[in-house]
C-alpha cells in the first residue's frame, strides 16, 4: 500500500480545499509535514484515519468522548448557523497494481451552541491495472480491511508518544492485536480451512456411524459428546470475551464522567494504574497456574518420595551384596559364555574360574523374572531420586512465585477498593452513584474473567480427550475401512485436519520466533549502544504481545524507558510488515505524529538513517523542536527525502498547507540546542 | 474481494512447504482447502471440500 494524496475539505483546521502529495511517478520516500504546536499536524493524521478506518477518534483521545471531537471546520460551522455544513477527506493510494480512490463525508450543523456531526457518504473509486474503473458502494471498510487491517492501524498511523503503549496493551488489545497480525500474515485463510474441514470430518464421522462397528460407533458417541461441550464452551467463551468487551467500554464510559469531578481525577487515574498492574498480574498468575497444572503430572512421584527412596535402599543393598544380578544382561552373559570370550577379551576357557563366575551370574539372572523386574525398579527409582532436588526446587521456586503474585494481587486489590471508596466519597452525589455502577461493572469483569479462566482450563482437558477418542478412532476405522468408502472419506478429512492442525501450530510458533528474530536484529540496529548492551532480545508472546529479555535473559520490560519502548516498538512494527510484504522492503506507508519527541539524539539519529532503508514511504508530522536542521541533514544523506510541507496558521486561524522544496528546508527549520 | 493468492503470500510459502511433508491424498486436500478458504466463505469451502473428498474416496484411492 502506498499513500499517493491526501485532499481536505473544510476538515479541522484547513478551510477550504488543500492537499498534500505524498508520492509522485512511483517515488514515494521520505515526507515531512513541519509545524508548531496546534497547527494541524494531528488534523492530518486523524484525516487518514477518518477517511481509511472511519475513525474519529485517535488513541491519543482515550479520555475524550466522541461528540467531544469536531471534524468539521468551526469557521465554516460559525459562518453557516443552523444551516448543514459537509466536510470531507480523500485519500488516494495504490495496492497490488490497483488505484483506490476513497471518500469519506461528514456532515455538521451548528445550533447556537451546540454542534451536531454524523457520518455522510462514503465512496471507492478503483482502478485496475488494465485501466478499468469500478465505483464501489458496499463493504468499503471490509476491502480497506483486507489491505491494511483496522486492528493494526495504530501499527502503521502512530503516534510516537503513544506507540509505547503497544508494549502495555490491555487484555482486550491484546486479543484485537492478534487477529489483526493473523489477518495480515493472511493466515487467516489457514484458519477457515482449519474450520471447514473439522465441520466435514463430524459430519463423515456421523454417516460413517450407520456402517461402524460397536466399538467404532461408541467411541464416534464419546468423541461426539466431548466435541459438543467443546463447542458450548468456545461459543461461552466468545460471549464472555464480547461481555468483557461491553464492560470495559462500559468502565471506561464511567471514568471518564468521573474525571469530570476535579477533586477525584488523580485518584483515578492512580486507580486506572493499579488496575492496569492487577491485570498483568493476574494474566501472569493464571500462566504460572498453567504451568504448575502441567508440571503435576512430572511431579507427582515427590508426594511418596519418602516411601520410593527405602524401597530404592532395600533393593540396593541386596544389589551391592550380589542377591541380585547386576545391570549385566542375561543376553550378553550367554553370548559371552557361547563365544567362549569375555568381555575383556580373555578366553574363557570352560572350568576356568572366569567361567564358573560367569556362570554364576548367569544362575543368578535366569533364577526368577523377579529379578529382572527388581533391576528394572532400582533404574526407574534411581531416576527418580536423581532428578528429585530438581524438580523439589523448580516447584519450590513456582510456589514462592505464585504466593509472591498472590500478595501482589491481594496487595492492588486492597489499593484498588481504598480509592474506589475515597471516589465514592466526593461531594457531588452523582459521583458516588457513577462509581457504585463502576463498581458493579468491575464485579462483573472479575467473575467474567474467572470463568474464562475456568473455561480455558476445561476446553484443554476436552481437547486431550478428543486427541484420545481420534486415535482410538483411526485405529478402529483403518481396521474397517480397507473396503469402506465412507470410512475412507472420514480417515481422509481427519488427516487433513490433523495436517493442518499440525502445521499450524509449527507455523504459527515458527513465526512469532521470526518476528522476534528480525524485531531484535532491527532493535539492536536502533539502540544507542549502552541499550543495545541491556537490552539483548525481543520476545514475541503466545498472544503476540512484547517481551524484552536482558543479557541474563531474564524479562526486562518493566524497567526499560518510554523512549527505548517506543524503539522495539517500531522495531517489532518493521519486522511484522517484513515478515508480512516477504521482503525487507516495507510496502506499508509508516505515518508518524510527533515521531522524535521522546527520543534521545543518538536514537533520533539512529531511527532518520535506518527507516528509510526499511520503509518505502515514511511519513513524519514533526515540531521545530524535534525536527530541527540536525534532523533535516541527517534525512537529506540518505537520499530519501521526497516532499516537504510547512503548515502555517493564517490571519483568520485556519490553516494552510505550503509546499516547500526541500532544498529551501533549511530556511524554515531552526537550528538545533 | 481479495488482492492476491495464498501462495502471493512469502510467509504462506512456508505453509505450503510444510503440506509437501504429508502423502499425497493428504497433500491434496490440504490444498485445496486453503485454496478454497482463500476466495469462498467457510459454508461454500465445507461444501465444495465434502465433495472433493468424496470423489477422491470413490476413485478408490486411498
Amino acid at each position: 500500500m502506498k499513500i499517493e494524496k491526501i485532499v481536505l475539505n473544510n476538515f479541522r483546521q484547513f478551510k477550504g480545499t488543500q492537499e498534500i502529495i505524498f508520492s509522485d511517478n512511483n517515488s514515494s520516500g521520505v515526507t515531512v509535514i513541519f509545524g508548531e504546536n496546534g497547527r494541524g499536524k494531528t488534523g492530518i493524521f486523524r484525516a487518514m484515519s477518518f477517511c481509511l478506518f472511519g475513525a474519529k477518534k485517535l488513541p491519543q483521545d482515550d479520555n475524550v468522548s466522541e461528540t467531544e471531537i469536531t471534524l468539521v471546520n468551526l469557521q465554516v460551522l460559525d459562518e453557516c448557523i443552523g444551516t448543514p455544513v459537509s466536510a470531507y477527506v480523500k485519500v488516494l493510494f495504490s495496492h497490488n497494481a490497483c488505484n483506490y480512490e476513497m471518500r469519506r463525508t461528514i456532515n455538521a450543523i451548528k445550533t447556537d451552541d451546540e454542534i451536531t456531526e454524523e457520518n455522510g457518504e462514503l465512496s471507492l473509486l478503483v482502478t485496475k491495472e488494465d485501466g478499468n474503473s469500478e465505483v464501489i458502494d458496499r463493504n468499503i471498510d471490509e476491502i480497506i480491511n483486507s489491505i491494511l487491517d483496522k486492528r493494526l492501524k495504530d501499527y502503521f498511523f502512530l503516534d510516537g508518544e503513544k506507540i509505547e503503549h503497544l508494549t502495555r496493551a490491555s487484555a482486550e488489545q491484546k486479543r484485537e492485536i492478534s487477529i489483526g497480525i493473523k489477518n495480515l500474515l493472511n493466515i487467516n485463510a489457514l484458519e477457515i480451512a482449519i474450520s471447514s474441514l473439522s465441520k466435514i470430518t463430524r459430519h463423515f464421522e456421523e454417516t460413517a456411524k450407520d456402517v461402524s462397528s460397536e466399538d467404532l460407533t461408541r467411541l464416534y458417541l464419546q468423541k461426539k459428546k466431548a466435541e459438543s461441550e467443546k463447542d458450548k464452551i468456545i461459543q461461552l467463551t466468545k460471549e464472555y470475551y464480547s461481555s468483557i468487551d461491553s464492560i470495559g467500554a462500559e468502565i471506561k464510559k464511567y471514568d471518564t464522567l468521573l474525571r469530570g469531578f476535579n477533586d477525584i481525577k488523580d485518584l483515578i487515574e492512580k486507580r486506572r494504574s493499579i488496575e492496569e498492574s492487577l491485570e498483568n498480574e493476574k494474566n501472569t498468575l493464571t500462566n504460572l497456574s498453567s504451568k504448575m497444572h502441567d508440571r503435576i503430572s512430572s511431579c507427582s512421584m515427590l508426594v511418596i518420595l519418602p516411601d520410593l527412596i527405602k524401597v530404592f535402599e532395600s533393593i540396593d543393598i541386596k544389589k551391592k551384596n550380589g542377591e541380585i544380578p547386576s545391570v549385566i544382561r542375561k543376553e550378553l552373559i550367554e553370548k559371552l559364555l557361547a563365544e567362549k570370550k569375555c568381555i575383556c577379551g580373555n578366553d574363557l576357557a570352560e572350568g576356568s574360574h572366569s567361567h564358573t563366575k560367569i556362570l554364576e551370574w548367569l544362575n543368578k539372572t535366569s533364577k526368577d523374572n523377579i529379578d529382572e523386574v527388581s533391576l528394572d525398579l532400582w533404574r526407574y527409582l534411581s531416576d527418580i531420586i536423581n532428578s528429585s532436588d530438581d524438580k523439589k526446587n523448580l516447584i519450590e521456586e513456582d510456589i514462592f512465585k505464585y504466593n509472591n503474585i498472590k500478595g501482589t494481587i491481594k496487595r492492588l486489590t486492597d489499593e484498588a477498593i481504598k480509592l474506589s471508596e475515597k471516589i465514592g466519597t466526593s461531594d457531588r452525589k452523582d459521583a458516588g452513584s457513577f462509581e457504585s455502577q463502576r463498581s458493579m461493572c468491575q464485579q462483573q469483569l472479575f467473575d467474567c474473567e474467572r470463568r474464562l479462566n475456568e473455561n480455558e482450563r476445561r476446553l484443554k482437558e476436552l481437547d486431550s480427550e478428543i486427541d484420545k477418542y481420534n486415535s482410538e478412532i483411526k485405529v478402529e476405522e483403518i481396521k474397517q475401512g480397507q473396503n469402506n468408502e465412507k470410512i475412507k472419506a472420514s480417515l481422509l478429512a481427519k488427516s487433513s485436519y490433523n495436517a493442518l492442525n499440525s502445521i499450524y501450530n509449527d507455523f504459527t510458533n515458527e513465526v512469532k520466533e521470526l518476528i522476534a528474530n528480525k524485531a531484535t536484529q532491527i532493535l539492536q540496529s536502533l539502540l544507542d549502544t549502552e541499550s543495545a548492551q541491556t537490552m539483548k532480545k525481543i520476545v514475541v508472546e503466545d498472544d503476540y504481545a512484547l517481551q524484552i529479555l536482558d543479557r541474563y535473559n531474564k524479562k526486562f520490560l518493566a524497567n526499560i524507558s518510554a523512549g527505548q519502548r517506543q524503539i522495539m516498538s517500531i522495531s517489532y512494527i518493521i519486522s511484522l510488515a517484513q515478515i508480512a510484504s516477504g521482503t525487507d522492503k516495507i510496502f506499508f506507508p509508516f505515518f508518524m505524529d510527533t515521531p522524535f519527541g521522546r527520543l534521545s539524539s543518538e536514537h533520533r539519529s539512529n531511527l532518520i538513517s535506518s527507516i528509510p532503508k526499511f520503509m518505502d514511504q515514511w511519513i513524519l508530522l514533526a515540531t521545530d523542536t524535534e525536527f530541527t536542521r540536525e534532523e533535516a541533514r541527517l534525512l537529506q544523506k540518505t537520499n530519501k527525502w521526497k516532499y516537504f510541507y510547512q503548515l502555517i496558521t493564517n490571519s483568520d486561524g485556519n490553516t494552510i498547507i505550503k509546499s516547500i522544496p526541500i532544498d529551501k528546508a533549511d530556511q524554515v527549520i531552526k537550528e538545533g540546542q | 474481494m481479495k488482492n492476491s493468492t495464498f501462495e502471493d503470500n512469502a510467509v504462506n510459502n512456508l505453509i505450503m512447504q510444510k503440506i509437501d511433508e504429508y502423502d499425497q491424498e493428504t497433500k491434496e486436500i490440504c490444498k485445496l482447502a486453503i485454496e478454497l478458504s482463500t476466495q469462498y466463505s467457510e459454508a461454500s469451502v465445507v461444501e465444495q471440500l465434502e465433495s472433493a473428498i468424496r470423489k477422491n474416496c470413490k476413485r478408490g484411492s486411498l
